[in-house]
């Protein structure tokens, strides 16, 4: 490779520039396809270890750069075609502008939905290979597909791989150096070029046909009325190859179409989704927020990591001084802090992202929306919402810009609303799981019933105030698959690293705050004023009203601190309770007020200390 | 599941005897119906790219409680809700497919 390089310096005589260079060296290979077709897994194997992961600029779509050989190789999201509906497919369209190869990945046994975007980035006029994944699976499935035939039609090369199975160096070599522009149709070609010399290049001229805003923007050029004209006849081409490549008449019912169809019917549909919860439970609330934390957090961080950075600590400053008490004390920035983020929340995170990736990968979550499509429509929401909501079972913050994919302005209300209010996030879940798995079954009951009814009343009282209509269900459902391990622990280390990295800043500020406020007695005056509230309505102790505090910072901070006080089981569930329902941490009220308006934002800031606090006091009322 | 409706997916003439039309909503699974009129609107391309437009073919493959349907072309299978199934028109041809 590197005998490679240099002769290639030498030739073009820019060897000492050459550290300069690189990129504009380096040819730009950018991967594209739908979602799940196994980009990801081609994209491991041309990068290696060595992939650097970043958010594209203003979103938080992740994009993955590696190299492979002389190439500088990019995954970008699924999309389905080259478009600018969401963010993904922004990202991944300015990503397709820019490359100078374009790698497209397909799922060999969903030719009819796939080839819209092969086809569509040809009439862009990039240089592409095809790679018909899932060769095996065809195969097993007896789907045929004339490749020869099918590389003639579009005019590049078709390459059929098994990702899963690895892709030889060889045929990566070949895919890269016979990519080409493949056919265009000869109505569309002088079309094209009608635009071409308003705009910079082909493809952007296309995209400016099709109605692509920002683009025609960018160019200062109206945009074209033609998108629905050209989508036409793109998907009468792709159907017309279809109709001479592929023969699956015999094609056979696996297991994953099986169950793919069956999770459709209500009433498997139902029972999988309780399975799937209860597994959920056992797995993150009972294995790992029970025995496994009960490991790392006590034994490791209360009985040897804080005695022994105490001690050497102590060396230095006086535990006791006020100094020793922000570093080592209670609220230590080094003891409590550390034990909470490594051996409390780590492995909670983590756990939950991977359980998530599991359900990502396996096509569940867009059949979930199917089901659950007609329920959440009496929230003024459609099937979709699904998947920010599950998300935010991860991080709330980023659920909340997910709510972006949903059609209305209405929705992304609603959603966001519900967000904030009635769903926990991973960390916070954590603390909840772990306090509530120790409290028995009608804590839990108790919990889940309350949390649930104000997920719906939030939404119907939403839905019925709001003005305007949401907007129905459109979905496409991707096939039911084993999801693959390594792409599942890529995402779950990559996702949990970017947590842990956010969640550990705001815990630090977090900590010196409360530490602060302890020293100086902001905290004991601030548990005075809020003691009639939390002592008489919610009949806690006192000092419960440090754990709200630290809330405000951050959520599952809050619910962290809960840990320190001697509740019995309803108190408990009362103060979870209080907890959830209770104020979004710094980050998610940031991002709601960007994403909603601030005015919005505030609203429903101010509602979730309004409800928290009167549904906690309900529930006290009536059963402590 | 017999597919065969798919493989002549090419266009047929809009108006054809033994034609009435229907709304996707009102079509029970296991009928194959061909696609008359897509409502206006934000919906209408996304429609077309997932390859659901007039004079194509698609399957009736599931219909939730509540009116959500799935619908099948080939081996992609497309989730529509209620509302937006109503506002699809599609006919009935007398070759209508069963299992």
């Amino acid at each position: 490779m590197i005998d490679r390089q240099t002769k290639h310096q030498s030739k073009h005589k820019h060897r000492e520039l050459a550290f300069l260079q690189q990129d504009l060296d380096r040819t730009k290979v950018v991967l594209a396809g739908n979602p799940n077709v196994g980009k990801s897994l081609l994209f491991n194997a041309m990068s290696g270890l060595y992939a650097d992961v970043s958010n594209f600029p203003g979103t938080t779509v992740e994009i993955n750069r590696g190299f492979y050989g002389l190439y500088e190789v990019y995954d970008t999201p699924g999309i389905y075609s080259v478009s600018s509906f969401t963010d993904e497919e922004r990202v991944a369209r300015d990503m397709i502008l820019e490359a100078d190869i374009v790698l497209n990945v397909v799922d060999g046994t969903h030719l009819e939905r796939d080839l819209f975007l092969t086809q569509q980035l040809i009439d862009m006029g990039k240089r592409v290979t095809v790679f018909l994944n899932f060769s095996d699976e065809m195969e097993k499935k007896n789907i045929k597909v004339d490749v020869p035939k099918l590389s003639t039609f579009l005019g590049v090369e078709v390459i059929p791989i098994s990702a899963t199975k690895g892709v030889p160096r060889e045929v990566l070599d070949a895919a890269l150096k016979g990519a080409r522009e493949g056919v265009q149709r000869e109505g569309l070609h002088r079309l094209l070029h009608g635009m071409l010399n308003r705009v910079g290049s082909q493809a952007e001229a296309l995209l400016v046909l099709e109605e692509d805003v920002e683009i025609a923007n960018r160019h200062g050029v109206p945009p074209e009325v033609r998108q629905e004209e050209l989508y036409i006849d793109r998907r009468n081409r792709v159907n017309y190859i279809i109709n001479h490549v592929l023969s699956d008449h015999h094609a056979q019912w696996s297991f994953g179409d099986w169950l793919g169809r069956i999770l459709l019917k209500p009433l498997p549909g139902f029972l999988t989704l309780i399975g799937v919860l209860y597994l959920l439970y056992i797995f993150v609330g009972k294995i790992i927020a029970q025995d496994l934390v009960g490991l790392t957090e006590v034994e490791i961080g209360k009985n040897l990591w804080e005695p022994w950075i105490r001690e050497m600590i102590g060396t230095i400053v006086l535990p006791s001084s006020w100094i020793g008490e922000l570093i080592v004390g209670e609220f230590g920035v080094v003891t409590m802090t550390t034990t909470y983020l490594i051996f409390l929340l780590l492995p909670l995170v983590a756990a939950f992202y991977f359980a998530l990736s599991l359900l990502e990968d396996s096509g569940y979550l867009p059949r979930l929306a199917t089901l659950l499509d007609r329920s959440l429509t009496g929230l003024g929401l459609n099937g979709r919402a699904v998947i920010p909501l599950v998300l935010g079972f991860g991080c709330v913050t980023s659920a909340t810009i997910t709510t972006r994919l949903l059609g209305t302005e209405r929705e992304k209300t609603i959603a966001t609303a519900i967000l904030q209010f009635a769903i926990p996030c991973s960390a916070q879940l954590a603390v909840i799981a772990s306090l509530l798995a120790g409290a028995g079954f009608v804590p839990i009951l108790l919990y889940v019933g309350v949390m649930t009814t104000v997920f719906i009343a939030v939404g119907t009282v939403l839905h019925k105030t709001l003005p305007g209509m949401s907007a129905p269900l459109l979905l496409d459902l991707p096939p039911m698959r084993w999801p693959r391990a390594s792409n599942v622990l890529r995402k779950t280390g990559l996702r949990t690293w970017q947590f842990m990295k956010e969640a550990s800043s705001w815990f630090f500020v977090g900590t010196l705050a409360v530490g602060i406020a302890n020293l100086t007695g902001a905290l004991q005056a601030a548990i005075t004023v809020l003691s009639p509230l939390t002592t008489v309505w919610l009949q806690l102790p006192a000092e419960a009203a440090t754990s709200f505090i630290m809330g405000v910072v951050r959520r599952d901070f809050g619910a962290a601190g809960l840990y320190s006080l001697a509740l019995d089981p309803l108190q408990t569930t009362v103060a979870l309770i209080v907890i959830t329902l209770f104020v979004p941490c710094i980050t998610a009220l940031i991002v709601m007020m960007k994403e909603r308006g601030v005015r919005q934002g505030i609203a429903i800031w101010i509602g979730t200390w309004i409800v928290a606090f009167a549904v906690g006091g309900i529930v006290s009322q009536t059963v402590l | 599941m017999s597919s065969s409706g798919n493989r002549s997916n090419e266009r047929a003439p809009m108006v054809t005897t033994k034609t009435m039309t229907k709304l996707l909503s009102d079509i029970s699974p296991g009928q194959t119906v061909r696609v008359r009129e897509l409502p206006n609107g934000v919906f209408r391309t996304q429609l077309i790219r997932l390859g659901i437009y007039e004079g194509l073919l698609i399957e009736c493959f599931e219909r939730l409680p509540g009116g959500t349907m799935v619908v099948r072309r080939g081996r992609s299978q497309i989730s529509i809700g209620r509302l937006l199934a109503e506002s699809i028109r599609v006919s009935v041809e007398d070759y209508t497919t069963d299992d």
